[in-house]
């Protein structure tokens, strides 16, 4: 199968960070043989637009088919995959989201694309927690802007410190906010506490082939129409018009080998069609499976010269992994019963949000944890088969009369944090288990520490005194935050596996992603993150695939590689 | 090969919240509901015993879900085949008009095929929702027994006033903390959340409910309306929340 197309790459992934990293590659002349371990998957002709919730099987509700319900984009995936199971270890919790399919979890992700600041990338710096990244915000900002740009994002520059701006003309109009946001906006500020306008990666405005929202059908399920960011309509449709990318769908790979020297040479895939092991030869390879795949393949990658794992000299391998901390609190504001109908649809997720507040606090030891969080809201009149009525009375006309009333009054924050990394959070192979290609499978251990739980507590409490402002009961005890806390890997925002550093002591990549002990091997998804800001990583995930791939690209011109 | 990615539950009070909690969570999946107190198993027994619970062993329902790569254009019109017996779907639709009756050009939860979205709901192939048949199956069995301990016929066959007396008594909140009622009480809301759900999801309930989404917007999305700005506007002025308006 690669006799007829000579490639300079093998990218491993389809998602975000392989996308990228082939769309840029192939722009710069190289030739990409990318590896997809799902299926082909095609947006405009399998994404359910408007397709009802009555329509689907149980309302559409969630199964433990559809973990996300019936309509959500997610091909052969979400909490399990069948024939691919992973384990976790004696009273560790970790649930782990995934996908097999063409453009991976960007089909379905909630397209929220906040930049993390120069504050982000120095944590360490400034509190001795975790690690500092390997470059400053000025190295990467304008590679934002680029990637921003090109993926297409709607927001505005705030000037707030959480948020740092986007060059003059790279953002697109947000769109106008709605009212339970405007009155979860106007009760935080009298908090002291500021809402902003959501950055999304929707196009509010037309871009290439690709059209601009239309503000129905919510974006999890994929968007035929290219306005909801997903690589499928977008990176990779660009990347083959270049004539430079060839994809092999259902290409799961085993491992990556290495010669006499230890350096790469070739990777083992299985052909699930045909259930085949093949090998093909790799003169540069990209790792692009997911953050904790990706790790997977390297740890399941031994070697004479890697007896630990591919690039494993560090020992940090698998280790790091962090996830979003998450937390939801929802009630129902008795102001917002009964009110004027109108489409609330807009472009299906948050038009604002609460940014972290708490710089300046932190900098003063006002509070008793380290990293920041962000809220989001859970607003609006939605389509009635995902709505939930409140607590429910008697019967009959009454009754509908209850819930027509109740209907667009529940308002959920959902918050979403930092966490630091810690020893007890890491994968390793599990050796006592594989999946039915015959690979051993990830196994998971996990424990948040204080720092996470602190910091839960004070969202709690915050989340409490914003319904308080708009008027609503929650005078209810607050739980403990070991319980309000989600699930490690719940919020999907699982990444730090394979780390970059400043050293190879104690990271496995250099700030391009690039192994320390291969110098052809790169990670390019979520595992080369250092920390994990509360700001969602793919929008970082795809701006430092764009920066390494086109360094890889000056590489292999100048030969160097 | 084990299934070992089945989600464990979290903590002991998880795993002995009683089942029609459960199944609650389900349908309202994405909310929050709170944990009611006391429910350990030695409360669920002793409601059992004292509302006469019938507590029907059923065979459980096999075959295949839906699978993890249906067609989300097309989806299957019959996903598994339903279990319900008529008398059981009789019963079903009877109280479904009595949740939500027809008023004027709107037409009640059965003439909407709620019946149908419960029997499919009940005879799904996956754990909650076996667990949710079980207990509405008992349930309708429940209402089937008190109607013959007080009129001595079955639920569908009593007069109106007849089935509303024993409505009356598990309709409402009260119910709750009477041992006799609790168990019937959490279960019939938990079916009268479904087909409050059903009914809104059909084409007919989402007029009724007013939803006016799920339509394509040119131009900019044109937020909220006049009308819905002014109401905004006096909720801000309640709260005292006028002077830290969004801008």
């Amino acid at each position: 199968m690669t006799t007829d197309f000579d490639y300079d790459v093998v990218v491993v992934g389809s998602g975000a960070g392989g996308a990228m990293a082939a769309y840029t590659l192939t722009k710069a002349g190289k030739k990409v043989l990318m590896l997809e371990a799902g299926r082909d998957y095609d947006p405009v002709k399998e994404t359910p637009m408007f397709q009802t919730p009555r329509e689907a099987p149980l309302m559409g509700a969630p199964t433990p088919d559809k973990n996300f319900g019936y309509y959500d984009a997610t091909v052969d995936g979400g909490w399990s995959v069948p024939g691919e199971p992973y384990s976790t270890g004696e009273g560790s919790e970790f649930k782990w989201w995934r996908a097999r399919m063409l453009g991976g979890r960007t089909n379905h992700w909630g397209r929220y694309s906040l930049r993390f600041s120069e504050h982000d990338f120095k944590g360490y710096s400034r509190d001795g927690l975790g690690a500092d990244w390997p470059f400053e915000y000025a190295d990467i900002a304008p590679w934002y802007d680029k990637t921003e740009e090109l993926v297409g994002v709607c927001g505005t520059n705030t000037g707030l410190d959480d948020m740092p701006d986007s060059a003059p003309g790279v953002l697109q109009p947000p769109p106008t906010p709605r009212v339970p946001e405007l009155l979860v906006a106007a009760a935080a500020k009298k908090l002291g506490i500021a809402a902003a306008p959501m950055h999304r990666a929707v196009l509010t405005r037309p871009k290439d082939d690709r059209a601009a929202c239309f503000y129905a059908t919510s974006c999890g399920r994929g968007c035929s129409i290219g306005a909801a960011f997903q690589t499928t309509t977008s990176l990779l449709p660009m990347a083959r018009a270049t004539g430079k990318l060839k994809i092999v769908t259902d290409a799961m790979v085993k491992s990556v080998n290495v010669d006499d020297k230890g350096r790469v040479n070739a990777i083992s895939y299985v052909d699930k069609k045909t259930g085949e092991l093949n090998e093909l030869s790799a003169p540069v390879t990209i790792l692009a499976a997911s953050a904790c795949e990706s790790a997977r393949i390297m740890l399941n990658s031994k070697s004479e010269h890697h007896p630990r794992g591919l690039a494993n000299s560090s020992g940090q391998l698998g280790r790091n992994i962090m996830d979003s901390t998450g937390m939801s609190f929802s009630a129902s504001v008795p102001a917002l019963k009964g009110r004027p109908i109108y489409n609330e649809d807009g472009h299906t997720a948050n038009h604002l949000f609460i940014p972290w507040w708490g710089h300046s606090a932190q900098a003063r030891g006002d509070l008793n944890f380290p990293r920041g969080y962000h809220f989001e809201m859970g607003t609006g009149f939605q389509a009635p088969g995902a709505f939930y009525p409140e607590k429910l009375q008697g019967y009959g006309a009454a009754l509908k009369r209850q819930a027509k009333y109740d209907y667009g009054a529940k308002i959920g924050l959902a918050l979403r944090g930092e966490m630091l990394p810690n020893e007890h959070c890491y994968m390793e192979i599990d050796n006592q288990l594989k999946d039915k290609w015959g690979i051993p499978v990830a196994k998971f251990h996990w424990k948040w520490s204080q720092h996470e739980l602190n910091q839960i507590s004070h969202g709690l409490k915050t989340a409490q005194a914003i319904f308080q402002a708009m008027g609503a009961d929650v005078s209810a005890a607050l739980p403990a935050p070991e319980d309000a806390i989600k699930k490690g890997g719940e919020i999907i925002h699982e990444v730090g596996a394979t780390r970059m550093g400043n050293s190879a002591k104690d990271s496995v990549t250099n700030q391009w992603g690039q192994t320390w002990d291969c110098d052809n091997l790169f990670v390019m998804d979520g595992g080369v993150f250092a920390s994990n800001p509360h700001k969602n990583c793919t929008l970082t995930i795809m701006t430092l695939a764009m920066r390494n791939s086109t360094w890889l690209a000056t590489q292999l011109d100048q030969g160097i590689i | 090969m084990p299934d070992i990615n089945e989600p464990t539950p979290a903590y002991k009070s998880a795993l002995s919240r009683r089942q029609t909690l459960k199944w609650l969570g389900v349908m309202s999946a994405g909310i929050t509901l709170p944990v009611i107190s006391g429910c350990d198993s030695a409360a669920i027994s002793a409601a059992k015993v004292a509302g006469r619970w019938p507590d029907l062993e059923l065979a459980p329902v096999t075959g295949e879900g839906y699978g993890t790569d249906p067609n989300l254009i097309s989806p299957p019109q019959s996903p598994w085949p339903l279990t319900m017996t008529q008398d059981q779907r009789n019963l079903t639709a009877t109280l479904c008009d009595i949740l939500i009756p027809r008023e004027g050009s709107v037409p009640s939860a059965s003439e909407v095929g709620v019946p149908d979205a419960i029997d499919e709901w009940v005879s799904a192939p996956y754990p909650s929702h076996q667990a949710d048949r079980k207990e509405i199956l008992s349930g309708l069995a429940w209402l089937d027994e008190e109607s013959q301990r007080r009129f001595d016929k079955k639920f569908v066959q009593a007069s109106s006033a007849q089935q509303l007396e024993i409505i009356d008594v598990i309709a409402y909140e009260e119910a709750e903390s009477d041992l006799r009622y609790i168990y019937i009480a959490k279960v019939f809301d938990g079916l009268r959340t479904l087909v409050t759900i059903a009914f809104f999801a059909s084409a007919e309930g989402t007029d009724d409910l007013g939803y006016i989404g799920n339509t394509p917007i040119e131009g900019d999305y044109p937020g909220p309306t006049p009308e819905a700005k002014a109401h905004l506007e006096a909720v801000l002025r309640d709260l005292g929340l006028s002077e830290y308006r969004y801008s």
